[in-house]
């Protein structure tokens, strides 16, 4: 798994269109202003899911997404993934608008959600070549790619079974592969630890690092402490919504006091509840 | 198994969370449960009425017939029938076939013994069969007179056997009775195979996915909406139309094997000629997209996989009743039937058949099809667009009083329970009975009605007076509903008068209700009692007072109004009376929201019904009586401002009330 930046950048690209692949290290991949999102509920009215979210997150960089549950952070990376429409603000991924150039945002991006599933009927290989395909890779370079990620996940062996009948640990390394067959320049990551073993959650987590070490730009999103100080370079806390605090772990520390990041996180939080 | 036993304790919970959890799945509540009690009236008054319609256009139909070999003697007793076109013609099944002529007479007299008389018709063309029984009637009574004529000349009984001896002849050949048997059954058949052919690939490809959290996967993807859209809306129409032709296959190989279904007149089944099959399929692709389409986008509605099966069944339902209509023979294919979505294509389908589709019914059936297909698919396209149909989106939850909205979920599974209840319960005490119409209505109203809702505040423990809204009311609530009673019984009268025009009461309806309700027999304070203050007291506690109270514990007003009028408008059992029972319902609803109490919505039902019965009735009855002013549209134009004006007074009141 460590080989995977130079891999990456040496093999897995080779069939891939150019600008994709060339995100240089240090730009800005992913941007928001404002961002805002209101859901009518037939029985609450109005629902502010996220309200006036701002950040930025550079390639190289992982940007974690904290809060509780139900705080806004699915919302939010889901506008990323253009999937909802914002209601209010902006956001841009590799440069590009999230609702006047979706398309071009989604050539660009990874998602995965702890919630994905696979189509079962299908096989691990079949699972990475239909998205492949999909991203409009050719059939050389898509075979070749599709080779690389069966090897560089060690699930050659059941490349040819169908998703269904494979453990959850072999499940979550598909899904992981299928979100960077591709190979975008950014990847969206929403609680992607959810309901995994300890083993499988810490190839996750190496995962995610060599995403950094391939100058990809990552934002992921958890309610896990310890994931959040082992990973992130800057950290977001989201809560009711709103974003309260953004900065690296020190700086959050040294505007908080705490020492703990779980102080820290509380800290903030009960201050946004002591302000409404 | 055995060993452990059955607790009946452990059952009965496991029993309750079971139910509790399917009755608050709303959408499969609302769709298995309370749409088939509105469907079926519906789908019954639709296709009673049309079928009965087109066979009284046929009856007073003209038909021409060709006479041959006849005397001015017989011909004047042919034309007694004035609705028979006579003319000389030698018999031709040709003309029969082109329906120029629709039947022929040949009368042969040999010298001695009977006369022959030989009709000709087709027992497959609805016009010709017309005629057949035209001329049956017409001949017996031929033969009638010349029996008396034979008496009358010899006074005595000559040989009756021998005066006539008619010879009816069914032209039609095998093969088309044949595709008149087929016309009925495949298109039904061929139409529900699309639908339940793709109705498997479509559930699964949107509703499915949803569930096992695939879609959205997809949606992140370098691909657009419409390219998804239109990928899954490609399997569904070939899934459908694989289904279709691997049927009619296992039909052919069925019927060249020699097997036939029962139901077609013990006829050989003919199979239709190549083209004839080929003109079908045809006309199934463009109704396969429009199926397809519609579909996918049930799939897309639903947010899983068993949600969407609860609309299938409704949806084919839906589908079936313009077929139904289309089966029933006397229905053409006019150019306007042409445009009928469903019913076209089937119909069309039956032409086709019977090798009788023309070219500009085929181009309109076609032409319009097509047209709805791609709007379908338009639309659909959009849909699977849509943000709230790829996700299961679940706002962050909020304060929300779960008990408040338990209880509107109990109140409707109440209401429903309790439609079945009265629907027995009435038929019996008012019908199946001994105790006659009108103690058995008192009884309904008193026991039946009465008994659920004096017990469902007991049940769910609320207080009697809280639920049922049995509070003090003010003196101007009182008085306000009593002008808005009667102007509301100006308006249903305006309006029943207005339904009669294309929803008649049938005759033996309207005379059921009079027989019924015989109100001129009865002593007034008795009828009084019976038809308004009873319904008055009765009906309000239990569907403004017990089901209303909780059905308005969430929610908007006019969702109230509108649950509370269809739920009273249901309760009538008529659909006749739907539309005016359910509009008064729901302004009963509205003046128990505005007045706070129940005092106001029982004076506005008893005076309504006092009025109606009493009042209006009784002006109906008799023309040119001093009231028929009433009854002129104006009236109820003016009737109606009368009614906004008095909600509007309420709502005033109601403020001032609260402040």
């Amino acid at each position: 798994m460590s080989e995977l930046s130079r891999d990456e950048q040496e093999r897995g690209r080779s069939g891939l269109a150019g600008d994709r692949a060339s995100a240089p290290s240090g730009d800005l991949g992913i941007a928001t202003r404002g961002l805002g999102k209101v859901f009518h509920d037939s029985h609450r009215g109005e629902v502010r899911a996220v309200d006036g979210v701002s950040f930025d997150c550079r390639h190289g960089e992982i940007f974690g997404l904290l809060g509780p549950n139900g705080a806004g952070k699915t919302t939010t990376l889901r506008m990323l993934s253009t999937v909802l429409r914002p209601t209010s603000g902006s956001a841009s991924v590799a440069g590009h608008d999230v609702v006047d150039e979706a398309l071009e945002v989604r050539r660009r991006i990874g998602f995965l959600s702890g919630s994905t599933g696979l189509y079962g009927r299908l096989t691990a290989r079949e699972t990475l070549e239909y998205f492949g395909r999909l991203h409009g890779l050719a059939e050389a370079a898509l075979k070749e790619r599709v080779r690389y990620l069966l090897e560089l996940f060690t699930i050659e062996e059941f490349a040819d079974t169908r998703c269904e009948k494979l453990s959850t640990g072999m499940k979550q390394k598909v899904s992981i592969a299928r979100s960077i067959v591709h190979d975008p320049p950014v990847v969206i990551f929403d609680e992607p630890t959810l309901g995994l073993d300890i083993l499988i959650a810490t190839t996750m987590l190496r995962f995610i690092q060599d995403c950094r070490s391939a100058g990809k730009c990552i934002i992921f999103s958890t309610h896990i402490m310890s994931e959040v100080e082992k990973l992130c370079d800057r950290v977001g806390i989201i809560h009711a919504g709103k974003l309260e605090a953004v900065g690296t772990i020190a700086q959050l520390r040294d505007l908080t006091g705490e020492r703990f990041l779980e102080d820290v996180f509380l800290r903030l939080v009960e201050g946004a509840e002591r302000a409404t | 198994m055995s060993a452990e036993g059955r607790r009946p304790s452990t059952v009965g919970t496991i029993f309750r969370k079971e139910l509790r959890e399917l009755l608050r799945d709303r959408r499969a509540v609302f769709f298995a449960f309370v749409l088939p009690l509105f469907l079926y009236p519906l789908i019954f008054l639709v296709t009673s009425a049309l079928p009965k319609a087109h066979e009284e256009e046929l009856e007073s139909k003209r038909l021409t017939v060709g006479v041959s070999g006849s005397d001015p003697g017989l011909e004047s007793f042919l034309r007694e029938d004035d609705r028979l076109d006579l003319v000389e013609a030698e018999p031709s099944e040709v003309e029969l076939r082109e329906e120029s002529k629709d039947l022929f007479v040949e009368f042969e007299s040999p010298g001695r013994g009977p006369m022959k008389v030989t009709v000709r018709y087709l027992q497959t063309v609805p016009g010709s069969r017309e005629a057949h029984r035209r001329i049956g009637a017409v001949l017996a009574r031929l033969e009638e007179s010349l029996l008396a004529a034979r008496f009358d000349g010899l006074g005595r009984r000559v040989d009756v056997d021998g005066l006539l001896q008619i010879d009816p002849t069914d032209v039609s050949s095998a093969a088309e009775r044949s595709a008149v048997g087929l016309g009925k059954l495949l298109p039904a058949l061929l139409i529900v195979l699309l639908m339940t052919g793709g109705a498997f690939a479509a559930i699964d490809l949107v509703a499915g996915e949803k569930e096992r959290g695939t879609l959205e996967t997809l949606y992140v993807q370098s691909v657009s909406a419409a390219e998804i859209a239109f990928g899954k809306f490609l399997v569904v129409l070939v899934s459908s139309i694989a289904s279709v032709l691997l049927n009619v296959v296992g039909l052919l190989v069925a019927v060249l094997s020699g097997l036939t279904p029962a139901g077609l007149g013990g006829d050989v089944l003919v199979i239709p000629s190549a083209g004839n099959i080929g003109l079908v399929l045809l006309l199934l692709v463009p109704f396969a997209v429009l199926t397809s389409a519609l579909l996918l986008a049930m799939s897309s509605y639903a947010r899983s996989y068993r949600e969407a099966q609860t609309y299938l069944l409704p949806l084919t339902i839906l589908i079936l009743v313009p077929i139904g209509l289309a089966a029933a023979p006397q229905v053409e294919l006019s150019s306007v039937v042409a445009i009928v979505p469903v019913a076209n294509v089937a119909l069309a389908t039956r032409e086709a058949i019977g090798g009788r589709l023309e070219l500009l019914p085929l181009a309109l059936v076609l032409g319009s099809t097509c047209l709805y297909a791609s709007w379908m698919l338009r639309r659909t396209t959009s849909l699977l667009a849509r943000e709230e149909v790829v996700l299961v989106i679940e706002p962050p939850p909020m304060a929300t009083d779960a008990s408040v909205e338990g209880r509107r979920r109990r109140a409707l599974a109440f209401g429903a329970l309790t439609l079945l209840w009265v629907f027995f319960a009435a038929g019996w005490l008012q019908g199946g009975s001994d105790f006659g119409p009108i103690i058995g209505t008192v009884l309904t109203l008193w026991g039946a009605v009465l008994a659920p809702a004096l017990l469902y505040p007991v049940l769910t423990r609320r207080g009697l007076a809280r639920t049922l809204g049995l509070r003090r009311s003010t003196f101007s609530s009182l008085a306000l509903v009593v002008p808005m009673a009667v102007a509301c019984s100006i308006v249903m009268a305006g309006y029943l008068r207005l339904q009669n025009l294309f929803l008649p009461f049938p005759e033996a309806f309207a005379e059921e209700m009079e027989r019924f309700l015989s109100v001129k027999d009865l002593s007034i304070p008795v009828a009084f009692f019976v038809f308004a203050l009873s319904p008055g007291v009765c009906e309000e506690m239990l569907w403004r007072g017990a089901f209303q109270g909780d059905v308005a514990a969430r929610g908007r007003t006019w969702r109230t109004v509108l649950i509370v009028g269809i739920f009273f408008g249901v309760f009538h059992f008529s659909a006749h009376r739907f539309v005016p029972t359910a509009v008064v319902g729901g302004l009963l609803a509205l003046v128990r929201l505005r007045s706070g109490s129940l005092f106001p919505c029982m004076v506005l039902h008893t005076v309504y019904n006092a009025v109606t019965l009493f009042v209006i009735s009784r002006i109906q009855d008799e023309p040119g009586g001093w009231g028929r002013w009433l009854l002129e549209p104006w009236s109820a134009l003016l009737a109606v401002v009368v009614v906004a004006a008095c909600a509007f007074g309420l709502r005033r009141h109601a403020r001032g009330d609260s402040g």
